[in-house]
Order: structure tokens, then C-alpha cells, then sequence
């Protein structure tokens, strides 16, 4: 059972990602994969400790994550992905899209020029229109915070 | 019930509300706190605190994190725990579930409705924050407070709506009443456990949990 | 009072503004007020709005661990690091913070409280509850000033204080004694509350409940069921029945 979440959440590594998801997926491994965290490693001690209690986490660059993709969808540990935003995953699953099989929007939270999609979800015209691509090449988008809250469709937001 | 005594339910009832969320966070939402309370306010602390029980089963299974959506049950144990006091003929169980559990559900709408508002009202006063107008931080927060209060008050009258229907039933002439205590109970169980166990996940804490509960069950056998 | 001790006071209702958009950004604001406003009497008031306002920007944490980052972006003012510096550090303490305080406190104390308190309940009634109330918050209240003053003498380098301290253990720690907790406390309550149930009622009370937990943790199940409306169906059905008896 080799990678089981690919997650969209710029909140990284968090409750609902440990407890919420990586609870009943059974995940023992975490994959961040963001540019600024991958060269900071003061920030890697702070996501390592959120990640305790028997759950490994790793660091990559974008570059570094799609080198690895395919070795970690090998890994025999549950894994979940996660990257801060879109255009990351997005980076991801065109370079492995046999690997990424579905993207799980978590939580991209409000800023200047983003609109309300659902609680969790605020996403600005770029990013629409770059799940609408994503969706019109074939990538599945599931907007879902939690495991026992609905997941939305990209076509429903 | 007395005027002096419907008073004092909304009042501890908006107390519990507000200390969900906003202020202190120090547990007296806890189920088994508020409807124990308002048992006692009412004139029966045993009464509330079987209330208090069975309903904390069920928030057992509530895990807070993140944005998640949760019910509210505190002022809803309040109104059982009140009821379960005052109404004769009644049980306790029963009651809870009755009083509690729909009134738990509306409570989770309102948390969210109120957050809503709380959004609305910083929306409004977005500019002045950015400034770094510390008033205006002060203002929402004070608003966001009244606004629960607000919240809990509505959600506590409810449940006193509520527990008056429930006592207009003539229990006592109810066949297989002890069918609703067996449902209550049954649903509070299932939660209690498995919300435990999605909570424990695996390794570790599942192994933790069920050393729990195996201990548990011996006390009960040794009781 | 001290800003300091205001700040604790404040920490106690910090997600009173609490919304989707911001999180407890603003009740952060709030909490931090009374410690920017003493560090910057004597400066420009430009220099302590913009401090103002990035302390009230998008943040969310566990809230009885939002004193660590209200306390090390105060001392981070203090020390003269740069705004921009300041609110990544707010961006990385908000998930770390959020994940060790859900797992030692809404996954680990508060159900291993609970568990023991309904356990506690067929010996000492309704004495649990005051017990209850007091063991909670004096810790609710330690660990705020514990967090509050962590930030404070640490600033910047918070992330690796809190990495020599004891919270990554407990919050490990604290997650078993949760499960161990509600393990030991819901067979005990329930043999309390089903005392004078005669054993078809015990067996079918058990039955359900059996039926319930199945539905909660089966794969197919276990996003729609959840306990309290499992509950809920239960109780319509033994409504329904019951009228059907009349």
C-alpha cells in the first residue's frame, strides 16, 4: 500500500493530515513536498515534530519529488503526499500521472483575490483555471477535508 | 419548572455554549458537566448525571481538528439533563437521547452559521485590521463573543422547548419505553468505541484501546 | 495586571472571532495586543500597527498552544527581526502546533479525562464533575503559560525549543493513554447504565451496539455512519415501535 493520499493543503503537515487522514489510511510515512521547506531546515524541525508518534516524514523539492515519485509509489509503508498548493501537485501529476492517481484538495485557505469554493476551499482564477486543465487531461479532483466529510467533484465547484 | 429556574438553564446553557469555542475551553460543554449541572439546578443530580453519561458517549466521538464540522452538545445535555430531573416517569436514557442528540446536530448548524457571521463581520472590517487598527481586533472580538452568547442562548431555549414537548408525553402509560434507554445507549456505545478506534488508528493505540477496554469489561465482571 | 498576564488572559478566548477565512488569526491579534502595544510605547506608531497587523493575519494552531507563537512573534518584534521573516515563522508554527496540540489534547488528555471520569462515576457520582473541572483547566491553564512563556524567551529559535522539550513525547504519549482512557471508561458507564437491565435487554443493547461499531469502521461505511446518527436511526425504529405497541 504505497502512496494513499495526494494532498493539496497549505497548511502541510497538521491534525487533520496526521489524526483525520493519516489515522485511518494507516499511514506510517509523510512525503512534504515544498520548495521553501526542502531549503529550510529549521521549518523541517518544526513539520518533523508534527508528524511524531511513529509516522516518518521526508523533505523534497519539486525537482526532487518527481525524480522520487515513482521509488515512493514503490514504498511498501502507507504515504501520504503533500504539497502547500496547486500548481506543485499539479507539476507532479503531470510528470507521473500513473502515479498520482487522484488529488485531494484539503485546504487552500483565503487570500487576497481568492473566492469561496467550500469552507476549506478558496481558490483565485488561476487556480480554477488550472483544475479545469487538470480535469480536461484526465487528472481526478476531489475537494474532501476530512474522510467523513463529502467530497466534492472539481466539476461541482 | 419555575421562572427562577428556566433563567438559570439559559444561563449556564449559554455559559456551556460559549466555552466550546470561544471562551475558556475548559470543558464545560463536556456532556457530562452541563446536563450533570443543570440535573442539580433542577433538583436531581443523579438524574443529570446519567443524562451527562449516556450523552457523553456520544461526544466521545467528536474530534475537533482543524475546520472540521462537529456537533455541539452542550446546551442540548443542559435541556436533558434538566428534563431527565423534571420529568416524572421519564427515563433518564431516554431523554438524553430524545433532548439531546437532535439538539446536538442543530448545535453543530449554529457553530457553523456563527462562524459565518464572525467572517462576514471581519469581512466588514478588513481594511481597518490591515491597518493595524487594534480596536477594530478588539471590536470583533468582542462582537464574535455576543455573537455566541447569542448562539448559546437560542440553542438553550430550544432545548428547554424541547424538553417541555417531551414532557407533555404521559411516559408512564408508554409500552416498551425501555426500547428507547436500549437505542440511546446502543447508538452511544457504537460511538464511544468506534469513534476511539478511528481516532487510534493503528499500532500503538489501537493496542492501547483495547487494553482499555478489556480492563474495563473485567471491572464490570468484578463489580 | 502585566501585559503579560493580559496576553494569558487573552489566550483563553482566542477563537472568539474564529472564522474559515482567517482561523484564530484575529484572536491572535488580540491575545498579542497588550505585549506589541508595551514594546512599542516609545516608537513610531506606524512601526506598531504594522506589528498589529501582521499579528492578526491568517493563523491557525491548537488553541491552548497559540501562546507559543503569540509569544515568539512578540519576542521576534522585540528583536528586531524583519516582517517578513516574522510572518513565515507565524506560517510554519500554525500546522506543527495544531497537529501536537490535537494529538495531545483532543486526541490524548481530553478523552483519557473523560474515559477515566465516566469510570470514575458508579464510586464517586457526581463528584467526577468538580474533579473533572479542576484537574483540566489548572493544566488548560499551565500549559497556555507554558507556551506563552516558551515563545517569549525563545523567538526564532522556538521550533527547536520546542524539540528539546517534553511536548513531542506527551503528544505521543498522550494519544495512548486517550485510547486506554475511553477503553477503560465506556464498559464501565455502560455496566452502570444498563444495571437493572434484565439480560435480553443487555444482549440486545450489546448487539446494536456491535452492529453500530461495524457500520463505523467498515471501509464501505465508515465515511456516512457516524455514532450519533447511528443513534439517531435507532431511536427512530424504537420510537416507531413503540407507537406501533400503543
Amino acid at each position: 500500500m504505497p502512496l494513499v493520499l495526494f494532498r493539496v493543503d497549505d497548511r502541510l503537515v497538521h491534525g487533520q493530515v496526521v489524526i483525520g487522514w493519516g489515522r485511518p489510511l494507516g499511514a506510517r510515512s509523510i512525503v512534504l513536498v515544498d520548495d521553501a521547506v526542502a531549503a529550510s531546515p529549521w521549518e523541517q524541525d518544526l513539520y518533523r515534530m508534527a508528524a511524531a508518534d511513529g509516522v516518518a516524514i521526508a523533505f523534497a523539492s519539486t525537482d526532487e519529488a518527481i525524480d522520487q515519485l515513482p521509488s515512493w509509489a514503490a514504498d511498501p509503508r502507507a504515504t501520504i503526499l503533500l504539497t502547500g498548493d496547486l500548481e506543485t501537485m499539479a507539476a507532479l501529476w503531470r510528470a507521473h500521472p500513473e502515479v498520482v492517481t487522484q488529488i485531494n484538495l484539503g485546504g487552500i485557505h483565503h487570500r487576497d483575490g481568492r473566492h469561496e469554493k467550500l469552507r476549506y476551499l478558496y481558490l483565485d482564477e488561476a487556480e480554477e483555471a488550472l483544475i479545469a486543465r487538470l480535469g480536461e487531461h484526465g487528472a481526478r479532483i476531489v475537494a474532501q477535508d476530512l474522510p467523513t466529510s463529502p467530497a466534492v467533484g472539481a466539476d461541482a465547484l | 419548572m419555575t421562572l427562577l429556574l428556566a433563567v438559570g438553564l439559559l444561563a449556564w446553557g449559554t455559559v456551556v455554549a460559549v466555552d466550546l469555542v470561544t471562551v475558556p475551553q475548559g470543558l464545560l460543554s463536556r456532556p457530562l458537566v452541563a446536563a450533570t449541572v443543570a440535573g442539580w439546578m433542577a433538583g436531581s443530580v443523579i438524574a443529570g448525571l446519567v443524562a451527562g453519561a449516556v450523552l457523553e458517549l456520544y461526544a466521545l466521538e467528536v474530534l475537533p481538528i482543524g475546520a472540521a464540522r462537529y456537533p455541539d452538545y452542550g446546551p442540548g445535555a443542559v435541556a436533558a439533563g434538566a428534563a431527565a430531573a423534571l420529568i416524572p416517569g421519564a427515563s433518564a436514557i431516554g431523554v438524553a437521547g430524545l433532548v439531546g442528540l437532535p439538539l446536538g446536530l442543530l448545535g453543530g448548524v449554529s457553530l457553523h452559521l456563527h462562524r459565518r457571521r464572525n467572517a462576514q463581520s471581519v469581512g466588514a472590517n478588513l481594511a481597518r485590521v490591515a491597518a493595524g487598527d487594534a480596536r477594530a481586533i478588539w471590536d470583533l472580538q468582542r462582537n464574535g463573543l455576543l455573537r455566541d452568547m447569542r448562539r448559546g442562548a437560542i440553542l438553550s431555549a430550544m432545548g428547554l422547548v424541547a424538553a417541555w414537548l417531551v414532557h407533555l408525553v404521559p411516559w408512564d402509560h408508554v409500552a416498551h419505553r425501555h426500547l428507547l434507554d436500549w437505542a440511546v445507549l446502543a447508538g452511544g456505545l457504537a460511538a464511544g468505541i468506534g469513534g476511539a478506534a478511528r481516532s487510534a488508528g493503528t499500532g500503538a493505540r489501537r493496542r492501547w484501546l483495547a487494553v482499555g477496554l478489556a480492563t474495563g469489561l473485567l471491572v464490570v465482571l468484578w463489580r | 495586571m502585566t501585559p503579560r498576564g493580559q496576553t494569558l488572559i487573552r489566550l483563553l478566548g482566542v477563537q472568539a472571532a474564529w472564522t474559515y477565512e482567517r482561523m484564530a488569526g484575529i484572536g491572535v491579534g488580540h491575545a498579542a495586543a497588550p505585549l506589541l502595544r508595551s514594546h512599542y510605547r516609545d516608537r513610531p506608531p506606524e512601526e506598531r500597527r504594522a506589528a498589529v497587523a501582521r499579528s492578526a493575519e491568517y493563523f491557525n494552531s491548537h488553541p491552548y498552544l497559540a501562546g507559543v507563537a503569540v509569544g515568539a512573534v512578540v519576542r521576534a518584534e522585540r528583536d528586531g527581526v524583519p516582517g517578513p521573516a516574522i510572518s513565515r515563522l507565524r506560517t510554519a508554527l500554525s500546522g506543527p502546533l495544531g497537529a501536537m496540540g490535537d494529538q495531545l489534547i483532543w486526541a490524548g488528555e481530553v478523552p483519557a479525562m473523560m474515559g477515566i471520569a465516566l469510570a470514575a462515576l458508579p464510586w464517586i457520582g457526581w463528584w467526577t464533575v468538580p474533579l473533572l473541572l479542576v484537574a483540566h483547566n489548572a493544566w488548560r491553564f499551565w500549559i497556555t503559560r507554558w507556551g506563552l512563556d516558551l515563545g517569549l524567551a525563545e523567538g526564532l529559535n522556538v521550533g527547536a525549543a520546542l524539540q528539546r522539550s517534553w511536548l513531542p513525547r506527551a503528544a505521543s504519549d498522550a494519544q495512548r493513554a486517550g485510547a486506554f482512557g475511553v477503553g477503560l471508561g465506556v464498559p464501565i458507564v455502560a455496566g452502570w447504565l444498563l444495571a437493572g437491565t434484565d439480560g435480553t435487554g443487555t444482549l440486545l443493547v450489546l448487539g446494536a451496539a456491535t452492529a453500530g461499531l461495524g457500520l463505523m469502521l467498515w471501509p464501505r461505511t465508515r465515511t456516512r455512519i457516524t455514532g450519533v446518527r447511528f443513534g439517531l436511526a435507532l431511536m427512530v425504529v424504537a420510537l416507531l415501535y413503540m407507537a406501533g405497541a400503543r
